[in-house]
């Protein structure tokens, strides 16, 4: 019996890549890990991987506009 | 996959779908109902106004040229008002629908989809002048901060008038920014401008009108300047006034009333030397005349003025009779130069409360004035102290003494010229033109030697009129005069003393100061300022200092303590003009290894600094850049704030380093290497080395780790390589790297760092990748295997290790010998790093098993055989 899982690729940096297994830690959506670069993760958490990623790179970001 | 690499692909997208949005009129509409209300500009928008949507495209095109616009453009001008876009008063030129004056219309702010974006910072409503393109001045009224087109044929004229007026807040290339404040202003009108001058200038250099409440300001600052003097006569302080109106004013405020002291002690003070108590009382006879009602109780004026306040505010000319004037101690004026009248007005305030008195002043704006006639003070004893003819002050030196002898009186304030620009050369001419008896403060026993030094190379003064004041020379000057230089710790210690030293501090409060000379102010926390100030007397105080910043709000308390910012130099200016070095800066991004980055992210944040100062990736940037700059015959000083780090990296590059343990013979010794040695190129400094270590051959700069986001210790560093010694060959260029780890925190606190610099018009150019590195078969920890020990030992190390920033006060020096034997520290510690088996991975020592991985090989040609040992391996 053939299952198929709906997925999305993602290319991505080394360190982004831990970001996402880190994050994969507490809830599973990795699919598959393919190699350093890329990753394979069911397309239901896309967004909300996307915008923990965002954050985390938000509080490695200084904006000296809003600073002031 | 940086954020800021990012940001502007994000934003162009967003700007293209706001651009698209307005394509069909219905949809258009309500997109830009939208827009506008999340933006904060919530304007109900019914169903009525929205209809006048159409008309107001042409109102957009252009105000008075369509009379059926008129009641949109009200509709819209109400909205705007109400919305806090337009100045409410900007609303009654609006009626004036066919004003002559085309300064004075005002422009219906164009609503357009960036409108939002911009805030309260929108101008669009100011008319631009006909001829607006060859004036070089914008001004924004509210913020009273006025940009500058640097790049104008007129612009260096407009820079020369806008330092006289207001203070720098950024110098770019291009674009420079400074604002209008009190204190600027003041210098203004005490430099010899006036009022009108100051305004009429403004106008003919601004694209836009001088807004209205922008000549408010300038208006009340000049005109209220120089009212009221706070003046310091045998080691009291009076705050005089030739105006008894504005004296009875500021005794009506609570603040003033509490800090005044009794008259009975200060006038018999004043008048056993000046006769002044017989001026005294007929100025009371006088002034009583006018229907003196009460008896001058102190403890009464203190408690009942401020309940008289409604009833006086109501009627303030009746007032002037009433309020008591028994503590008006009146003052005969010596000089008369100016149009003063003869007779001056005062009360004496006590020594604590100068600082509260001040800031008071110019919250009720009569801003005291603070100014030292030191030609004209015959009661202190003059110095003779000259500066020697060979001396020569430099152009910028000379303007900001300009500053403060503006009228041939001494103003206290703060001078910021960048490291290495001649800060002490400033301040010995200062003290030759006061010729009083100096007190000299800096932050450390070095640099009071520096000092001493210098004075007695740039100036006529002997060696006895100078006395040094440190926790091992305890000399006084002979004579009456003198110049006394000591460190701040030394003034402001409220420790038991030695009995030395307690005889020399009663000296040193209870003499008479002409000038007090603060060198590095900035670091000197308000707590122990307030002591120094309150300790001692001095006429006029002068601050020195490279950077102006702390990470803290104290700047502003220096503003009251010493006085506001006179001068403040051009780095990029003196920097074209060859007195400090040019610098390239350049922010070099150093990808995480995963192993590290894994590590990274599971870390507490104390032990992630490790991870991110060892990243290998920046290790092997470090080397690479030192060996680049070793084969141009650069000297390089590379900054590592983490001391464990540090020792790691000095291992493994075999360089000297220093940090705070270092000893000071052994300092000493790798400095001499450093600047004589050709052999040794590189050394490794920790924190100690930001400020007061003068390296003139150090013209590369490489910053590994650092101070989380101090932009001070970021300036102060780049000081060590700005008095490069090469500076005048052609086409020299100091550089200056700092090293960061990609997607981490160093990230923020990086770019935090930077803005001083970049407001002082220096650039980073940001280096992703470093051209070259793959073809350098010889960096360290290129293979996976020694990555992964180098995580190993970094992990091993404990937490407080990973943390040993040296604490170490900022006053502290390079050579804080001293008080560094003094303290004791207490840190709480593992039994393992109490037993000193703490920064231990594993190791093999001795090369007989020949070098396994590079990290080994290394270890073990470090490892030497103590000579005792090597005996009984012989032996063996």
């Amino acid at each position: 019996m053939v299952k198929a899982l709906k997925g999305t690729l993602i290319e991505c940096d080394p360190a982004a890549r831990e970001v996402l297994l880190k994050l994969n830690t507490k809830d599973k959506f990795i699919i598959e890990d393919l190699d350093s670069t890329h990753l394979f993760i069911s397309s239901t958490h896309l967004e909300r991987v996307q915008r923990a990623l965002d954050e985390l790179m938000d509080t490695n970001t200084y904006d000296p506009s809003a600073a002031q | 996959m940086s954020k800021r690499a990012l940001s502007d692909f994000e934003g162009s997208g967003s700007a293209d779908e706001y651009q698209a949005a307005p394509l069909s009129g219905e949809i258009s509409r309500q997109r830009r109902a939208r827009v506008t209300e999340r933006d904060g500009y919530s304007v109900p928008r019914s169903p009525a106004t929205s209809a006048n949507d159409s008309s107001e495209h042409s109102a957009d095109d252009g105000y008075g040229d369509e009379d059926e616009d008129e009641t949109s453009i009200e509709e819209q001008m109400r909205r705007d008002v109400s919305s806090g876009l337009v100045p409410k008063n900007y609303v009654t030129a609006i009626g004036d629908d066919d004003n002559e004056n085309e300064y004075d219309v005002v422009r219906i702010p164009k609503r357009d989809l960036t409108t939002g974006l911009f805030s309260k910072g929108d101008y669009s409503y100011l008319r631009l002048k006909p001829d607006h393109e060859s004036r070089p001045l914008w001004i924004c009224p509210h913020s009273r901060n006025i940009i500058l087109e640097a790049f104008s044929p007129i612009a260096e004229w407009a820079i020369d008038f806008l330092i006289a007026i207001s203070e720098p807040i950024s110098r770019p290339t291009f674009i420079h920014e400074y604002k209008l404040t009190p204190p600027s202003l003041y210098a203004a009108v005490s430099m010899g401008l006036d009022t009108s001058d100051i305004i009429e200038v403004l106008d003919r250099l601004s694209k836009v009108p001088v807004p209205a409440d922008v000549i408010e300001t300038i208006n009340m600052c000049t005109k209220s300047y120089g009212k009221v003097k706070l003046v310091l006569k045998h080691n009291r302080y009076y705050v005089e006034s030739s105006h008894p109106d504005i004296l009875q004013h500021l005794l009506r405020d609570p603040v003033i009333a509490q800090a005044r002291v009794m008259p009975d002690a200060g006038a018999d003070g004043s008048a056993s030397k000046d006769g002044i108590i017989v001026q005294k009382a007929s100025q009371l006879g006088n002034l009583n005349v006018g229907g003196l009602q009460k008896k001058p109780a102190e403890t009464a004026a203190a408690t009942e003025d401020p309940e008289k306040q409604p009833a006086d505010a109501a009627s303030p000319s009746l007032a002037a009779g009433n309020v008591e004037f028994g503590a008006l101690v009146s003052l005969d004026k010596e000089e008369d130069d100016d149009d003063m009248e003869n007779i001056v007005h005062a009360f004496e305030i006590s020594n604590k409360s100068v600082e509260n008195v001040r800031k008071r002043c110019s919250v009720i704006e009569f801003p005291v004035l603070e100014e030292y006639d030191f030609r004209n003070d015959t009661i202190n004893p003059n110095l003779s102290i000259e500066p020697k003819q060979a001396i020569t002050l430099r152009p910028y030196q000379e303007k900001s003494l300009n500053k403060m002898f503006g009228n041939g009186r001494a103003r206290s304030g703060i001078i910021v010229l960048p490291c290495g620009a001649g800060k002490t050369l400033v301040g010995i001419t200062a003290a030759c033109t006061i010729q009083k008896s100096i007190l000299c403060l800096c932050t450390s026993s070095v640099s009071v030697l520096q000092w001493k030094q210098q004075f007695l190379q740039c100036s006529t003064i002997k060696e006895e009129q100078i006395a040094v004041f440190t926790s091992d020379q305890k000399k006084r000057f002979q004579g009456d005069a003198g110049l006394v230089i000591s460190t701040y710790t030394m003034v402001a210690n409220t420790r038991k003393r030695s009995h030395e030293s307690q005889l020399m501090m009663d000296f040193l409060s209870n003499h008479e100061w002409g000038l007090l000379l603060l060198d590095e102010v900035h670091v000197v926390p308000a707590a122990m300022f307030r002591r120094v100030v309150s300790n001692i007397a001095a006429h006029s105080k002068l601050g020195l200092t490279a950077t102006l910043v702390r990470e803290d709000d104290k700047i502003d308390d220096l503003n009251f303590l010493i006085g506001p910012k006179l001068y403040e130099a051009n780095w990029m200016d003196l920097a074209n003009k060859g007195h400090i070095a040019t610098v390239q800066c350049a922010e070099v991004w150093c990808t995480m290894t995963p192993e590290f980055y894994k590590a990274y992210l599971e870390e507490t944040s104390r032990k992630r600094i490790l991870l991110y100062v060892m990243n290998p990736n920046k290790f092997r940037a470090c080397q690479y850049l030192i060996n680049f700059h070793r084969s141009r015959g650069d000297k390089t000083i590379v900054f590592i704030d983490n001391v464990h780090a540090l020792k790691a990296y000095a291992k493994q590059l075999g360089l000297p380093f220093i940090c705070g343990a270092t000893h000071q013979t052994e300092r000493v010794r790798i400095l001499q290497n450093f600047q004589h040695n050709p052999t040794i190129n590189t050394i490794l400094l920790s924190k100690v080395g930001d400020t007061s270590i003068d390296l003139p051959e150090a013209t590369c700069l490489i910053q590994v780790s650092s101070h989380f986001g101090s932009r001070r210790q970021e300036a102060q560093r780049l000081g060590r390589i700005l008095r490069a010694k090469r500076r005048n060959d052609e086409g020299f260029n100091a550089f200056f790297y700092s090293l960061v780890s990609k997607d981490t925190q160093e990230m923020y606190f990086s770019t935090k760092r930077q803005q001083f610099l970049i407001d002082q018009g220096y650039s980073f150019k940001v280096i992703t990748h470093l051209e070259g590195m793959e073809n350098c078969p010889d960096l360290a920890y290129s293979d996976k295997d020694s990555q992964k020990s180098l995580l190993h030992s970094v992990m091993m190390v404990s937490a407080n290790d990973a943390d040993m920033q040296e604490e170490m006060p900022e006053d502290l020096d390079f050579d804080g010998k001293v008080r560094k034997n003094a303290s004791v520290r207490r840190t709480a510690g593992s039994l393992k790093s109490l037993s000193g088996a703490d920064h231990m991975a594993y190791m093999e020592t001795g090369g007989r098993r020949g070098g396994g991985n590079g990290r080994r090989a290394a270890h073990s040609e470090a490892v030497e055989s103590h000579p005792l040992f090597k005996r009984q391996f012989k032996k063996k």
